[in-house]
């Protein structure tokens, strides 16, 4: 395997305009010969079909729902970076920039974040006139709030639904290329495997998830937008379907999975409360603009607490600690979400913790006090609604409980400039690469990042591909390689399958759940927040033990020709138990701390991450050799020629 | 044969226009029937009377006003056929929802009406049709019936029935014509009770007015 | 917490269903209605009792609008303004005897147990709810000013979460609020004004065909609406079709 991120030449800032003056393009009545499959509908899969429907390619867009608007990217909450300075408050491409790439702690791409940066604006005017409602002022212009990790207000939002208001502006303009015959969509249909001929991606087998059938469908190009694999840890914010079986099944034909260790944990989400939990439910980051977080000073008040004995509103000022506030005054409760999460764990594993021992305050009463109650419900009413939903208590009167929890992942298909993966002919966008927010990402650019995938990088660089194919005639979904790729997705169903038999004594045999939830245990608890070599070598040991008993008695009802949401689960968490041997061996090989990723070995003394840059920066991208079998790593070293590296310092 | 297609909000609407012409044309009704209330032997009303049973306008008028009513009640059967047909299997647990009541009594409202109308024409338009035996001399032939209790009680029960029709008719009218705001949407409801009530009341004072013999 | 449940089981989409009744306890009053339902499905899988009850969810906290369960009698259950995965057993009360029924209307046939086919909302959003941009080529984003009212209220109209609610309560199975919120939340911004006949003409046609019923004002759509969208963008669709009838554009 040889990593080329084919980073054009010349100045950073001029990059992304000399590659598209220099790319090669393909003339409209050759467009429509050309088949493009798109995996995945969120921002990243709706924005890019919509793009090459509207360009003129024939467009198979496929999601596991029963509609395109249902995908994850929707339920984000707080909003979209973009450097349009409309605020006045020196904002520039630069300056998002470079709190993109400090954001990531320098373990990002340069190149890639520039041209990210760069047309984070053209996504605003975009969207604007999709008609998506973003939040005004009363002059009528767009309004602004500020995210972590940044000293300017540059997110726009609408209300607490800014992703839900993006995807449906995808989904429409989506909408209309389908309309148009332009792009054919094929909803619950979940892609198994990809089909590699002569060293090039060109086709995909599906299942069809209304009555099992496996379908194969061929193009000249396929494109990854199936978002990330925080469901590897079982509980975390994002949806129940979401899952890294898609690109997990591309990195077994060959695509490099780069930097798979770098998860994203939140700091804001509502604390887990029992066993029979399925999710954890996220609290905007943007509350955090007027919420302070904060914890007993004093430990006896904290057991009192936890006790039910005292009540947080009766603690006085001088007994509470702002610990964020106290630790970081320069950027207070809007550090990013890493700092923010580990400073939470650090706080509870001290002792200091609140409700079940596992949970911070986040108190508005001080906002309420200043703003008054009316202008904090118009800003938040519909996240303390949802959280008093949850919770039965009233976030007006009694502060929220928050803990941090498994958000985002930042790694992912390994892609060079063009998002072009190791296979040539597989593209991968949104979170399903791990292109532009190196070891931890800035609130409010995950949406920037699948829309500019979508809108504005994909529409040129595949083009670029495309044009080489011409020549290649319409594929047609046969052939040895298509046989193979779709027989071996039955074997492996039968395989799932098979301990279901009427002569499998029933006793022994367990649930899929129960096992992901043992997964994700393991996970969290060995590879999540804090990570040491000792830690992960558990952790190796135990998803290997897990791994072998899930095979004995996993139970999985029903047969494979039938709705069986069961058996879409357990295919599932077999490709989890691989990724998680990659993430936990991903962890054990970088010893250093950055972002996301925290070796408890490798910390300052006031316990914050300590880069190596000498030894690790680059990009680690995982070759996978088989089952069972470690993976080889390739490097892909990072070189920062206009950012001056320094410190991540918050403080 | 193409026939031009009636899209569904198109015939709701129809229904409403229908409805409000026939609200208005209650009033007309309501106001003329106040004369009976007069002791002049009739010369008043059977002079409207008269001036309604012979004037070609006003026979224009009684067509469109037929047409009126048969496309009403056509339109809303032709939409309740549909609507029924939009949910083949229905549920087991009944509705539990917030919902407006007037909305589900307006098609059991519709249906009486249609009934006591009939009774109602038996006594007085059929008449004068010729289709049934009876007294021509309206302002006698009101006065006769209208102290027979188990009638007059008839009609204040079908004045009922018509109340309810018109208070639900009357906001929903403007909500299908487009015409609805949360900002006034309560105002419109207040009106139509008050527009409900007040035509009901009138066609009730002559029938309360005769039977006590005022 | 111990519940009596009468869940609506139906193998496929061609075979006869019928209610199942499964008694459940041990169920913690924190726990999401859908929590219990998969601790239910825990149940019948290690028991072998039954094929675990089929039912759509996905993002489990409100905005995806996979989820929709006709709970004793209403969409997404006994509590307003939610979806059903917000529904908490807590509103429920020990002993309660539940009946879960999948969403009905001719538009939304079942595929298995609760699980219905909702893709006729994507071919009315088809048919026209949106407005026809290709990436690029638009102007900046404060080029035009909108009002903040106006903004506001189409933010309003635009929550609508797609999850069907609003047929499933109405006693026609109308899909006017569906429509109402998408035609009103574009017609309310300029952007939006320029196809306003048109899209009003073409989703209509296409909530007809489809089989949706029609409004009868009954609003049990609007009490239902997880997202609380109002009744009044029903009027503003009349509205709009009534203006699309004498619409300069058509042909």
């Amino acid at each position: 395997m040889k990593l080329d991120s084919k980073i054009p030449s010349g100045p950073l800032a001029e990059k992304w305009t000399n590659y598209k003056a220099s790319q090669k393009l393909v003339n409209p009545a050759n467009k429509r010969k050309l088949d493009i499959i798109v995996v995945g509908t969120g921002l990243a899969g709706a924005s890019a079909a919509a793009s090459l429907g509207a360009m003129g390619f024939n467009v198979d867009i496929f999601c596991i729902q029963d509609s395109p608007r249902r995908a994850h990217s929707i339920a984000a909450q707080g909003g979209i970076n973009a450097a349009k300075n409309y605020q006045n408050d020196g904002d520039s491409v630069e300056r998002l920039f470079r709190d993109t790439i400090k954001g990531g702690d320098y373990r990002a791409r340069e190149a890639n974040v520039y041209r990210l940066a760069e047309v984070s604006g053209a996504i605003i005017d975009q969207c604007v006139a999709q008609g998506v409602p973003f939040a005004r002022d009363y002059g009528g212009l767009l309004d602004n709030r500020s995210f972590g990790g940044a000293q300017v207000s540059r997110t726009f939002y609408a209300k607490g639904q800014t992703g839900q208001q993006l995807l449906l502006g995808a989904y429409g303009a989506l909408s209309r290329e389908i309309a148009r015959g332009t792009v054919k969509l094929h909803t619950r249909c979940e892609m198994m495997d990809l089909v590699v001929v002569d060293g090039r991606a060109k086709g995909i087998i599906v299942r069809n998830l209304v009555n099992g059938d496996l379908e194969r469908y061929a193009a000249h190009a396929v494109v990854l937008a199936t978002g990330g694999y925080g469901n590897l840890y079982y509980l975390s914010t994002n949806a129940m379907n979401s899952n890294g079986s898609a690109a997990w099944v591309c990195h077994r034909k060959g695509a490099a999975f780069a930097n798979p260790c770098y998860v994203q944990i939140h700091p804001t989400c509502i604390p887990v409360h029992g066993d029979y939990q399925s999710k954890l439910t996220l609290m905007s980051e943007s509350l955090r603009n007027d919420g302070r977080i904060w914890v007993p000073k004093k430990k006896e008040d904290a057991e009192a607490i936890r006790a039910g004995k005292l009540r947080p509103t009766d603690l006085r000022e001088e007994d509470r600690d702002y610990y964020l506030e106290r630790r970081y005054p320069a950027f207070g409760n809007l550090v990013p979400r890493d700092v923010a999460s580990r400073a939470a764990k650090e706080r509870c594993d001290a002792g200091y913790g609140v409700g079940t021992g596992y949970a911070v305050y986040l108190d508005f009463a001080d906002a309420i006090q200043r703003l008054g109650r009316k202008a904090i419900e118009e800003k938040y009413g519909n996240l303390f609604q949802m959280y008093q939903k949850i919770t039965d208590e009233n976030p007006y009167e009694t502060p929220m409980m928050i803990y941090p929890a498994i958000h985002y992942t930042m790694g992912g298909l390994w892609v060079d400039y063009e998002l072009q993966t190791t296979i040539p002919g597989l593209f991968a966008a949104g979170e399903a690469n791990f292109s532009d927010h190196g070891a931890n990402r800035l609130g409010a650019s995950a949406l920037m990042q699948g829309l500019a995938d979508g809108y504005f990088v994909l529409p040129y660089t595949l083009q670029n591909y495309l044009a080489n194919q011409i020549n290649v005639g319409k594929i047609k979904p046969e052939g040895a390689e298509f046989d193979e790729a779709e027989r071996s997705v039955k074997t492996r169903i039968d395989r799932l399958l098979s301990n279901s038999s009427p002569l499998t004594p029933h006793s022994s045999l367990l649930t899929v759940d129960h096992f992901h939830k043992r997964l994700g245990k393991i996970m969290w608890e060995y590879c999540g927040m804090a990570r040491s070599a000792e830690s992960l070598a558990q952790a190796k040991q135990l998803v290997t033990e897990l791994e072998e008993e899930f095979w004995k008695s996993v139970f999985v009802p029903g047969s494979a020709n039938e709705f069986n949401p069961e058996l879409e689960k357990a295919y599932r968490l077999e490709d989890y138990f691989e990724l998680a041997q990659l993430v936990i061996a991903d962890a054990l090989h970088r010893e250093e701390s950055c972002g996301g990723h925290f070796r408890t070995e490798h910390q300052t003394e006031d316990g914050e991450t300590l880069r190596d840059d000498e030894r690790f920066m680059y990009v680690a991208a995982w070759e996978y050799q088989g089952h069972g079998k470690p993976e080889t790593m390739e490097k892909e070293p990072l070189v920062y020629e206009h950012i001056q590296i320094s410190k991540r310092n918050y403080k | 044969m193409n026939i031009p297609k009636i899209h569904s909000i198109s015939k709701k609407i129809l229904v409403a226009l229908l409805g409000a012409f026939l609200s208005i044309f209650l009033l007309f009704h309501a106001s003329a029937n106040l004369c009976i209330l007069r002791h002049d032997g009739g010369a008043w009303y059977n002079a409207f009377c008269d001036f309604m049973g012979t004037n070609y306008v006003v026979k224009v008028f009684e067509i469109i006003l037929l047409g009126t009513f048969l496309l009403h009640i056509g339109l809303t059967i032709w939409l309740a056929i549909t609507n029924k047909l939009a949910r083949p299997k229905g549920y087991h647990k009944p509705q539990r929802s917030k919902t407006h009541t007037g909305s589900k009594l307006q098609v059991w409202t519709g249906i009486l009406i249609i009934v006591c109308l009939f009774l109602h024409f038996m006594d007085f338009y059929f008449v004068k049709l010729g289709l049934f035996d009876g007294n021509l001399n309206f302002y006698e032939q009101a006065r006769e019936k209208f102290q027979i209790t188990h009638i007059a009680i008839c009609y204040l029960v079908f004045f009922v029935v018509v109340w309810f029709h018109m208070r639900h008719g009357f906001a929903a009218m403007f909500q299908t014509l487009g015409l609805y705001n949360y900002k006034y949407g309560k105002a419109i409801e207040v009106i139509g009770v008050i527009y409900a009530t007040v035509i009901c009341l009138m066609f009730a004072a002559v029938v309360i007015g005769v039977y006590f013999g005022l | 917490m111990r519940f009596t449940l009468h869940i609506w089981r139906q193998e496929s989409a061609r075979a006869k269903g019928h209610f199942e009744t499964y008694a459940i306890d041990n169920i913690s009053a924190d726990c999401s209605f859908l929590e219990m339902l998969d601790q239910l499905n825990e149940r019948l899988i290690n028991d072998r009792i039954a094929h675990p009850v089929c039912f759509d969810n996905d993002c489990r906290e409100g905005i995806c609008g996979m989820c929709g369960l006709y709970i004793n009698g209403r969409p997404h259950g006994n509590d307003d303004g939610i979806t059903t995965c917000q529904l908490h057993m807590r509103k429920f009360k020990d002993g309660d005897d539940i009946w879960i029924e999948p969403w009905r209307a001719k538009a939304f046939p079942v595929i298995r147990d609760l699980v219905v086919d909702r893709s006729a909302f994507d071919k009315i959003i088809q048919a026209g709810g949106y407005i026809s941009t290709t990436t690029g080529g638009v102007p900046d984003a404060n080029a035009i000013p909108i009002p903040k009212h106006q903004a506001d209220m189409a933010m309003d109209a635009a929550a609508c979460i797609g999850c069907g609610a609003c047929v499933a309560a109405c006693k026609n199975a109308s899909a006017m609020l569906f429509v109402g919120a998408k035609v009103s939340h574009l017609a309310l911004l300029p952007q939006g004004k320029i196809e306003a006949a048109d899209r009003v003409r073409k989703m209509v046609a296409k909530m007809d065909e489809l089989g949706f019923g029609s409004c009868t004002n009954t609003y049990a759509c609007e009490a239902e609406c997880p997202k609380l969208i109002q009744r009044q963008d029903i009027s503003r669709l009349n509205r709009h079709w009534i203006g699309s009838l004498f619409g300069r554009d058509r042909k």
